[in-house]
């Protein structure tokens, strides 16, 4: 197993977000993890890439048990964020927001063939290279942001919501991106609104509610699960 | 009055607004990455002055040496002073932090002019070099005012490559603008703070050692100088040198003129009686274009 977080705790000052989240991810994987707003989605991606400490329950990553790590550290292990609502450093330019990307240690190296790959994905971001990323439309601001963050090399990749925003036909080519970058190996988390748009795109999904994992399984299964489909479905 | 005492008092005025830029700078530098109001930023200038000054009396060493000894000590206090006395207070609850930024930094102002004027005693003092003028019809230029003017130009240039052009400007440029994803990409915000605050207080000192240059310091200059740099900052935008370099040397210009026309006494007012004016006139902010 890749990732295992178990019986996973978070709070938010005061407020407790997480009260028992359980999430597995094997190499390689597409996974979803689902739920209504407010079920604790973006909190557990976050408390994974090290934005937030655990208040109790575990994160073990390929073996290795992350204890009040940081961004930079999750950075370090090749676990690779895209925050909700982009987070792109609006002031700079687009290349200036994927150089960004490479400012770990481990890939500064490899600045230029970093910029090749993610140009080869997303041909628009070659010509609005040098234009200030808040210039950008929603889908291709969320084009740099997932970009940026293949220019940290990820393993595993944490995507969460990228396709708010985004105009529909934009949609579709990001998904496609997404497929092409999984087939290269890199393991994914997706946090989608959009239920039905998820699990077509990922092979198992974890479903949270109110901070606790209630159901986990293959998105087919999910699929036809009569239970799952009345109780989420009909929520987006 | 002729027109050729309003170009001279133009030049000082270019002068010492090019030095406020670069204070300013410096401020604003820390105040985006760091968040925090640094009440003692000024003081820096005077102390290092002052430091200056007292290093030339004593052993005569030429100020590009001064320079090279004081901006690299004066980068490592800065790292210090907030990695042992303003970090911590990061831990604080929001209403306490903000609290405690403020008495760290206004007790560093009040403790260093003071233990300044123990030290060095309260006078005015400058460095005097002898260099030959040039003449432009009536107006009168020090080689060493050309030189400052240079020195000016050069740190702007070099602080705006720096920012463009190294890891570390890119990590500054992103930590101000977004921090959560600077966070994400592997900037580490204690380290890019810290350095940010040893960087900001060396363009302080960059800025201390060409002011006393020709104009005097005295320890307990620093809080005025630290009022004209915020106002050059709410002016000219965060982190926008261009910006500041062009309100700087409009404060020192206002400045000059005030003074000979309505008399010294109302110098200082000036950068308070702009700041008031340009926000009643553009409550919104002045949007500069991007080059």
């Amino acid at each position: 197993m890749m990732l295992e977080v178990s019986h996973l705790v978070v709070d938010h000052g005061k407020l407790r977000a997480l009260w028992d989240v359980n999430l597995n991810v094997s190499e390689g994987q597409r996974v979803g993890l689902v739920g209504a707003n407010g079920a604790g989605k973006s909190t557990t991606l976050g408390a994974i890439a090290g934005l937030y400490s655990a208040a109790g329950g575990s994160i073990v990553y390929s073996g290795e048990q992350l204890v009040h790590h940081r961004a930079p550290d999750a950075l370090a292990r090749g676990i690779v964020l895209v925050p909700e609502g982009r987070r792109l450093f609006g002031e700079m330019t687009v290349r200036e927001n994927l150089r960004m990307g490479a400012y770990s240690g481990r890939t500064r190296g490899t600045l230029v063939e970093g910029l090749d790959k993610v140009f080869a994905l997303f041909p628009v971001l070659r010509d609005k290279q040098a234009q200030p990323a808040r210039e950008l439309s929603g889908g291709q601001q969320q084009m740099v942001a997932i970009g940026r963050a293949l220019m940290s090399q990820p393993k595993l990749l944490l995507l969460d919501e990228p396709f708010i925003g985004v105009a529909p036909i934009l949609v579709d080519e990001i998904m496609a991106a997404l497929a092409t970058i999984a087939a290269d190996g890199v393991t994914m988390v997706l946090v989608d609104q959009n239920i039905g748009r998820a699990l077509r795109f990922v092979e198992r999904a974890t479903v949270i509610q109110n901070g606790r994992t209630v159901l986990e399984g293959d998105s087919a299964t999910l699929l036809t699960d009569e239970n799952f489909a009345t109780t989420f479905m009909g929520l987006d | 009055m002729s027109i050729d005492v309003v170009l001279q008092v133009l030049v000082g005025g270019i002068l010492v607004g090019g030095l406020y830029a670069l204070v300013a700078f410096g401020l604003s530098l820390i105040y985006g990455v760091v968040r925090i109001l640094n009440f003692a930023h000024g003081t820096i200038l005077a102390v290092t002055g002052v430091a200056a000054s007292l290093i030339f009396a004593r052993w005569q060493l030429s100020p590009v040496l001064i320079f090279i000894l004081l901006v690299p000590s004066v980068f490592l206090l800065g790292a210090v002073f907030y990695r042992g006395l303003l970090h911590p207070l990061e831990r604080r609850s929001p209403l306490e932090a903000t609290i405690g930024t403020v008495l760290v930094t206004v007790g560093a102002l009040l403790i260093l002019s003071d233990v300044t004027a123990v030290l060095a005693g309260p006078t005015q003092r400058n460095i005097m070099l002898r260099s030959p003028v040039i003449e432009v019809g009536n107006i009168v230029i020090s080689v060493t005012q050309l030189a400052i003017l240079a020195a000016i130009v050069v740190m702007t240039l070099v602080i705006h490559a720096i920012l463009k052009a190294t890891w570390f400007g890119l990590a500054v440029r992103a930590v101000t603008q977004e921090p959560i994803a600077a966070e994400l990409c592997g900037a580490r915000s204690l380290q890019v703070k810290t350095l940010t605050f040893g960087v900001g207080s060396a363009t302080v000192a960059i800025a201390a050692v060409l002011y006393v240059l020709t104009f005097p310091v005295d320890p307990y200059m620093g809080f005025g100088l630290t009022v004209k740099a915020f106002t050059i900052i709410v002016v000219g935008g965060i982190g926008n040198l261009p910006g500041a370099l062009i309100v700087g040397v409009l404060l020192g210009v206002a400045e000059g003129l005030v003074g000979l026309f309505w008399g010294p006494e109302w110098s200082p007012a000036i950068s308070v009686i702009l700041l008031l004016l340009i926000l009643v006139a553009f409550p919104a902010g002045i949007r500069w274009r991007r080059g």
